[in-house]
């Protein structure tokens, strides 16, 4: 197939992406600049707000923590399973994608139950006396924290099994032999060469995070507002679809930032590594 | 440099099958030792546990007298070469060759010179700031030997380390590797499955078959006197006849279905007798160990022809330079000079 035919094969998806992505945003965009205060007012405006940076705050540290711990947890599950044998590999990873099948609102609510004051950790600490009353996890940071977690591991783990799974073995007993304990092979040699998959699983989960709705709605209650959820209120609760748009292209702009910048950091990782 | 013992050495990897059997060998200070054997044999078993990337099932290991056994791989300050050179991807050559010197906790300035050292000695000064996919296979085998000669170890490990090389350059960093081991003094214990290669460069050989020594020597030992049949065919004797109580006149006289055979070395304990193709003579001017047989086949080797001849003690292989070839069908007479018909007792 030469360019020529292939730029005609393209036209479609190319109106398909400009209809359906483009457009939208747009529509959304040229109201947020219209105000008669000025151009940028409302976002100034928006901006003014200390609780609006309250939420701007919060959503960003949870996205941050939530990519933080998913790495934690996911890390080592990924060097376990990604080692197994291919079949076990291929049998675990159906497992660990498994939640992700059943539906958002069910899985959060699951979560209420095991959070809530009456909820199973109140009662296992409460009946080990370890806890004295009944603790508030429910609709706090830590519970939309928790549900993030519990909702974007499996997508970190499956980004990092396939890259684990390639990994030479004989790089790591070459680092043994030359003297480096197994810590130190696993932080200077191991993760070094999982960069680029950490960083796209890390992109992954930070973006999803950032934009989540259900999960900060469910677990989050009406105190913890973050962005996504206080786009709703704006739009839905209180009928200020202008406002709902500010938010929404602050939200798309922070968010693109951020994945631009890890980008960046993983091409620079990446050329190094496959360079010929 | 030191010297390394190996004691008594088992291993089985799943409890039932013996991978390693009653392997013992000494290898001095300063010696390159190989082992050569098939695919299969147990070499690279054998390697790793000496480097203590995998544990024995019994046996010991000492370097210096010191039984190292139980001390984890990474205080045991061996060099080794893996068979896919194992070079960290993410780091230049020069950080790749310093590595090991990092390990060791040296300054700045020592590692700086050192690894300046050893790359100008192994020809890699120009590519210290490439990383290991931009290079060829030749220049990461190099680096991979530097990498593991920098710190300096007791030995050095390498695990067929040219087997990814192409034909030529596989001659070259042979020569390479022989030159850089005796400069440095350096004890080497090199695996193998290519026997020109491991007579060319080692002291010594070790040949080992299904898990266990066939036979450990000087090369040239082993080349004209193997102790097995198994050693005897693996370097090239083609030739085997087998021999019993019965056809034994005295230690050194042999009689089979009326040939008598003598033998220069005592045949007490023989059980086959060897001779290598081109050590048997066609139509000699001689009446030593001589029989008759027929050509039945015929190969062209360049330098040489080679005849598969049917006699009565079985068909002999022979090998005879000679400018004009023999026609098949040709009767011959075939000598068996005594200097070169070893006795077998395995
Ligand atoms: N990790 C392992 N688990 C089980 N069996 C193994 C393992 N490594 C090697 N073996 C078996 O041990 C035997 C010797 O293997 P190896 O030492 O690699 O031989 P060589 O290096 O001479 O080709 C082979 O039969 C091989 O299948
Ligand atoms: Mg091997």
């Amino acid at each position: 197939m030469n360019r020529k035919t292939a730029v005609w094969l393209l036209i479609p998806a190319f109106f398909g992406v400009l209809v359906f992505t483009f457009f939208p945003l747009i529509e959304i965009a040229i109201p947020t600049f219209q105000s008669q205060a000025g151009f940028f007012s409302l976002y100034t405006q928006f901006l003014k707000s200390s609780y609006n940076w309250t939420v701007i705050g919060r959503t960003f540290l949870i996205a941050v923590l939530t990519v933080i711990i998913v790495l934690i947890l996911g890390l080592p599950i990924s060097l376990w399973i990604g080692r197994q044998k291919k079949t076990v590999r291929q049998v675990l990873n159906l497992l660990i994608l498994f939640p992700m099948l059943t539906n958002a609102v069910v899985r959060n609510f699951a979560w209420i139950i095991i959070l809530g004051r009456d909820g199973i950790i109140n009662k296992l600490l409460l009946s080990l006396h370890l806890i004295k009353a009944p603790l508030n996890i429910l609709y706090t940071n830590t519970s939309i924290i928790i549900g993030s977690v519990y909702l974007f591991l499996p997508i970190m783990i499956n980004t990092l099994i396939g890259s684990v799974a390639e990994l030479n073995v004989e790089i790591e007993e070459a680092a043994a032999v030359l003297g480096s304990s197994p810590w130190h092979t696993l932080f200077k040699v191991i993760i070094p060469q999982l960069a680029t998959s950490i960083l796209t699983g890390c992109i992954l989960v930070f973006a999803g995070t950032m934009t989540a709705y259900t999960t900060p709605q469910i677990l989050g209650g009406n105190r913890h507002l973050v962005m996504a959820t206080l786009i709703y209120q704006q739009a839905m609760t209180l009928g200020n679809w202008q406002n709902a748009s500010v938010i929404a292209l602050i939200l798309i702009v922070i968010s693109a930032l951020s994945m631009w910048l890890m980008k960046r950091l993983s091409y620079r990782l990446d050329r190094r590594m496959t360079n010929a | 440099m030191a010297n390394l013992e190996v004691k008594n050495l088992a291993k089985s990897y799943d409890g039932k099958t013996k991978v390693l059997q009653d392997i013992s060998f000494t290898i001095e200070n300063g010696e390159l030792v190989s082992i050569l054997g098939p695919s299969g044999c147990g070499k690279t078993t054998t390697l790793r546990i000496i480097a203590g990337l995998i544990q024995e099932t019994a046996g010991q290991i000492l370097v210096n007298g010191k039984d190292i056994t139980k001390t984890p791989v990474y205080k045991r300050n061996f060099g080794m070469v893996f068979q896919s050179y194992a070079l960290f991807p993410h780091l230049s050559v020069f950080d790749n060759v310093a590595f090991g010197l990092k390990m060791h906790k040296l300054s700045k300035q020592e590692i700086n010179e050192k690894v300046s050292g050893i790359l100008e000695m192994t020809g890699l000064s120009d590519l210290a700031s490439q990383f290991p996919a931009q290079l060829s296979g030749g220049q990461q085998q190099r680096v991979s030997l530097a990498r593991a000669l920098v710190t300096n170890p007791e030995m050095l490990l390498m695990d067929e380390p040219l087997s990814n090389l192409d034909a030529k350059l596989r001659l070259k960093m042979r020569e390479e590797i022989r030159k850089l081991q005796q400069e440095m003094k350096m004890t080497v214990l090199f695996v193998t499955h290519d026997q020109q290669e491991c007579f060319a460069i080692s002291d010594k050989v070790l040949i080992m078959n299904q898990g266990r020594i066939e036979q450990f020597d000087r090369p040239e030992n082993i080349f004209h006197h193997p102790r097995t049949e198994y050693v005897a065919r693996f370097i090239g004797y083609d030739n085997f006849i087998p021999v019993n109580a019965d056809n034994r006149q005295d230690s050194y006289h042999i009689a089979v279905k009326g040939t008598r055979l003598t033998t220069e070395e005592n045949n007490e304990n023989a059980k086959v007798l060897t001779i290598r193709p081109e050590n048997i003579q066609l139509n000699a001017d001689s009446t030593e160990n001589t029989l008759t047989g027929t050509i039945t086949g015929r190969e062209y080797l360049g330098q040489s022809f080679k005849y598969t001849i049917h006699s009565e003690l079985g068909d002999f292989q022979v090998e005879e330079a000679r400018q004009k070839m023999r026609s098949s069908g040709d009767e011959v007479k075939l000598t068996l000079r005594a200097k070169h018909l070893h006795p077998l007792s395995e």
